[in-house]
């Protein structure tokens, strides 16, 4: 390809990913709560429960707290999950469309948003059923 | 177009003349580039690991045989502490950080590192910090507590000026490791080539980011944990010793926030380094892109959640103990993802076995056999057994060579084309492998069963008649067919650089942009910014790949026969426009801009052209900034306070030199300049105009952001101390100490938020254009921000007890006194921001320092009061007081 093609292929790649018009896309703070949401939950309520449970063997008392935290931080990851499914059904779906093939196709389109959103659906939902899954032990009678 | 070549000729000249690297010695003190800088980090780190190397080998002679005298149990104590702390510290992460430095701009398409100030600071902080670690042998006072430094060993009733030694020479490295981390954040997130979206980021840009955050956060607290200790030990605070109400064990927790992490602050990019070089020699895409990135996204977090762990035996709740082992086990599930991954792309290839992939293969095999050892001591009941035996030593080792210094190997052979523009030899590369894959294995395998045998680790000798003879015998020969193996590929660098074969361009016929660049490597990396439309830029998608095919098998086969083909060396245009099916270089953007140093800054979801960020030049402030911080460190070591004074003072006029722009770094004077290079020449591409200045893009704001973030890992590392030491002391505060008053900490805090409202008003009114609103707000802010802490001193200073005292005091004052260190630094921040507005450097465009030191502010403000909470209210909380 001539450097003049390759002008000429800069400029058709600029307009696609410099796109003026989208009015369709969900915006970047939905996005990131969809991929950091439920692994950010995962983490505030790793290092709550512990201090709580330990705090508890420690002083006495019961370890129900411990598992509302977790299940909160379930609540917050499985919000971040579903938020991140919305943003791909905006996008174009995500899947639909193939995420896992798509960055080694050749493509003008600005898609990480797409990737992002599918990034999110499974993070933040596999953290969900971890949290949850954490949850188990204080509701089963695992003690100190 | 600049179509006549004269004209191009010219522009091309002041190009490379912004860029070129100053000559001579003094030179080499000044440069900031980042593959000079890169390969520095790199050949420094070699040179540690060769001296942890050569103190391994005395270890495994002395246990070679039963009851050897050939090392007394001190000098043991001194070279596993030295070995490990080298390995941990000064070797695996710097080395990282400096192929990040050396590949991450390459990779990315920019043309230098965001900050290429602070990448010197932090490699002249990193080798500062590592000589006056090991000038502790000069003056045989040579730490001997462990990597770990767990109290009361490292206290100063057992440790006296070697803990010293370890503790500031390894803060000066950890400050120097943050300052790296902020930088490859920064880096990957905003200096991508335009197109580069997140699912076209190469798996190991995606690693470097990851291990960058966890840097930011991890050794934050590492930080913030030595300086504990040092106050400990050289002002006889209490935080971890329980006769005056502390908890060794809250050293412990600091310490595994920290080392954990570590582990995967090594893993991830090592990670990424085979995510990179299994496709290229599979030649097929990496298969499940996107479970990899999250797999290494997974791995990040969880790895905070790990640190506990390595406690099991120090008596942790039942449940507790649950929560760490199912994270412990999380982790195997992620690796195992990776893993997978790697076998799928690689399934029905016909991968060329050069020396990177044999590596890549023997890593492979070494990190399963270290991750199911993992899962198994992630175990309580099984932990409790092997816990301080040699069976964890086979354990880590397992992960840490084969799962890091095997993929580091593998990318030395792999990319040292662009290093020093040589390939490495591959009959070399043959026995380096068989002997590290076989020495090592030797080495590390029979102490699996000498720990399960129940042999300790760090104890000198073992008596004879326990069956644990041949297994140590074994291992020390092994010992040294690894050092052979590690030998050979010092010598190989040493021949290859000297006399290796020149490779073609992109010689191992790889996808990823950084092969795009010509060989050598210019400076710049790319004089035409590149624009990117795949992961793998530089293949075709489809029956495109034959011709890789086709070129690599050519490639090999020249190499093979010791001739590589000469042809396409080197690009002489510094961009080959068409040359690549996923990459387009603008010729209207070459050499653009001519007078200084910049590259494109884009977003962050879809690499859409921003702004241009403006890159530093050569200077000598980065040395002389770090050399004072590592003066201020030393006064402790020699007891010369004074010494402390002066670096201090070095450091921050330093500072202030730093960030004070020239006239002709003034933003309003670079946007003009900006504009004379990409917009008025009247065929200036229409993206171009987006690359022209505009505050909201730069990357600044987000090095602003994670110098914050770290800042709120040291406020959230002493509430963890705080919350900590109250969970395990009878009366809270203890001893005679009052309850805290409220009133005039009441009124402070009323200050301190009052405060934010005039730095609040002064940004607004600088984006109206008010410049006169912005000085007079931020003068006021400027007088209630020091009438708190004036407020705040007075309060601390008649609080009626010293840090001494027991562990509350020493909280509390840690705590106030990191109140006063924050708004003093904010204040500083503020002040100098206030002087350039009185300058008149700010208008409603360019008015980026005055954003960011109210981001500073408001984050002063926020962190202090929250302080405030804890240290005067929360005492009187019900059930939380005595």
């Amino acid at each position: 390809m001539s450097a003049e093609r390759g002008s000429g292929a800069a400029r058709t790649v600029t307009a696609a990913v410099t796109g003026e018009s989208r009015a369709n896309e969900p915006a970047a703070g939905r996005l990131w709560f969809g991929l950091l949401g439920g692994p950010s939950a995962w983490a505030v309520a790793f290092v709550s429960t512990y201090l709580v449970a330990e705090s508890t063997c420690v002083r006495g008392g019961a370890l129900t707290t411990a598992g509302v935290i977790w299940l909160a931080a379930a609540l917050v990851g499985a919000a971040a999950a579903v938020a991140a499914w919305r943003a791909q059904r905006t996008v174009g779906g995500a899947f639909a469309n193939g995420p896992l093939r798509e960055p080694q196709a050749r493509s003008d389109e600005p898609v990480g948003r797409r990737f992002l959103s599918a990034a999110g659906i499974v993070l933040s939902g596999t953290f969900t059923v971890v949290s949850l899954v954490q949850s188990l032990p204080l509701f089963v009678g695992v003690g100190c | 177009m600049i179509t006549d070549a004269p004209r191009l000729r010219d522009r091309v000249e002041r190009f490379e003349g912004s860029w070129r690297v100053p000559r001579g010695f003094a030179g080499w003190f000044a440069t900031v580039n980042n593959s000079d800088l890169g390969a520095r980090y790199m050949v420094t780190s070699l040179g540690f690991f060769a001296a942890a190397g050569v103190m391994a080998l005395f270890m495994r002679l002395q246990l070679s045989v039963p009851e050897n005298t050939f090392l007394d149990p001190e000098t043991y104590n001194q070279l596993f502490t030295m070995h490990g702390s080298t390995m941990m510290y000064l070797f695996v992460v710097p080395f990282l950080e400096g192929l990040a430095n050396f590949i991450l701009p390459q990779m990315l398409g920019a043309r230098d590192l965001a900050y290429p100030r602070l990448t010197a600071f932090g490699y002249w902080l990193y080798l500062f910090g590592g000589l006056v670690f090991f000038s502790s042998f000069l003056v045989d006072a040579v730490p001997d507590a462990g990597w770990f430094a767990y109290p009361p060993l490292s206290g100063i009733d057992f440790s006296g000026l070697a803990m010293d030694f370890w503790l500031l020479g390894l803060g000066a490295i950890e400050l120097g490791g943050i300052a790296t981390g902020i930088e490859l954040a920064v880096t990957v997130l905003k200096l991508r080539a335009v197109g580069m979206t997140l699912n076209r980021v190469p798996p190991l840009a995606w690693a470097f980011l990851i291990m960058a955050l966890a840097i930011v956060v991890a050794f934050t607290v590492l930080l913030v944990a030595t300086l504990l200790l040092e106050l400990d030990r050289a002002f006889g605070f209490n935080f971890f010793d329980p006769v005056a109400g502390g908890n060794p064990l809250l050293w412990q927790h600091l310490f595994w926030i920290f080392g954990h992490p570590e582990v995967y602050i090594m893993f991830i990019p090592a990670t990424g380094i085979v995510s990179m070089i299994v496709p290229t020699f599979a030649r097929r895409p990496l298969a499940a892109y996107l479970y990899v990135v999250l797999a290494m996204i997974l791995t990040g977090f969880v790895s905070f959640g790990l640190w506990a762990h390595h406690m099991f035996t120090t008596g942790l709740p039942l449940v507790a103990a649950g929560f760490f082992t199912a994270a412990s086990m999380m982790i195997a599930l992620a690796s195992g993802t990776q893993v997978f991954a790697w076998i799928a792309t690689l399934w029905g290839s016909r991968p060329r076995l050069a020396a990177p992939m044999k590596f890549v293969i023997g890593f492979v095999v070494i990190f399963l056999l270290g991750g199911v050892t993992g899962v198994m001591v992630a175990s309580v009941p099984l932990d409790a057994q092997v816990h301080d035996t040699h069976f964890v030593v086979a354990h880590f080792h397992y992960v840490l060579i084969g799962g890091v210094v095997f993929p580091i190997m593998a990318a030395l052979y792999y990319w040292m084309p662009l290093l020093s523009g040589k390939l490495l030899s591959e009959r070399l590369g043959t026995w380096n492998f068989w002997l590290t894959f076989v020495g090592f294995n030797m080495t590390f395998f029979p102490l699996h069963i000498a720990g399960l045998l129940g042999m300790p680790r760090r104890v000198y000798t073992y008596p004879p008649g326990l069956g644990l003879e041949p297994y140590n015998l074994i291992s020390t020969i092994g010992a040294f067919v690894l050092a052979a193996g590690f030998a050979s590929l010092l010598v190989n660098l040493v021949l290859s650089v000297r006399r290796g074969v020149d490779p073609p361009a992109d010689p191992w016929g790889a996808g990823t942009l950084e092969w795009a660049v010509p060989l050598p490597t210019p400076n710049y990396n790319f004089r035409a910014p590149p624009v990117v439309r795949s992961l793998y830029p530089l293949w075709g998608a489809g029956e495109g790949r034959a011709e890789e095919r086709a070129r690599d098998a050519d490639a090999a086969t020249a190499d093979a026969a010791g001739e590589a083909p000469d042809a396409d060396r080197a690009i002489p245009e510094g961009y080959a426009a068409g040359r690549w099916p996923g990459v387009t270089f603008d010729p209207r953007l070459d050499a653009i801009p001519s007078t200084f140093r910049a590259t494109p800054v884009t977003s962050v979801i879809d690499a859409v052209p921003q702004g241009i960020w403006n890159l530093t030049g050569p200077s000598y402030v980065p040395i002389l900034t770090a050399l004072g911080v590592t003066l201020a460190a030393l006064g402790p070591i020699v007891s010369a306070y004074w010494l402390s004074g002066a670096g201090a003072v070095l450091a921050a006029v330093c500072m202030a030199v730093w960030l004070w722009p020239t006239p002709d770094e003034r933003e309003r004077v670079l946007a003009r300049r900006e504009r004379e290079e990409y917009e008025d020449p009247p065929d200036a591409p229409e993206f171009s105009r987006r690359l022209v200045g505009k505050d909201t893009a730069e990357p600044g704001l987000w090095g602003v952001a994670m110098f914050l973030g770290s800042g709120a890992v040291v406020y959230g590392t002493l509430l963890f101390a705080y919350f900590y030491l109250r969970l395990y002391s009878g009366a809270w505060p203890q001893g005679a100490v009052p309850l805290p008053e409220l009133a005039l900490p009441a009124a402070a805090a009323v200050l301190l938020l009052l405060s934010g409202w005039p730095v609040v008003a002064g940004t607004r009114a600088i984006r109206r254009g008010n410049a006169r609103g912005l000085k007079n707000w931020l003068g006021m802010g400027l007088v209630l921000g020091l009438a708190f802490l004036g407020l705040h001193v007075w309060n601390v200073a008649r609080a009626g007890f010293v840090p001494s005292l027991n562990a509350y005091a020493s909280v509390f004052h840690g705590l106030a006194g990191l109140v006063s260190l924050m708004t003093l630094l904010a204040l500083a921040i503020q002040f100098a921001v206030w002087l350039r507005a009185l300058r008149g450097h700010f208008d409603s465009v360019y008015n980026a320092a005055a954003q960011h030191s109210g981001l500073v502010w408001g984050f002063t403000v926020a962190a202090n009061l929250v302080a405030y909470a804890v240290l005067y209210l929360a005492p009187r909380l019900a059930g939380f007081g005595s």
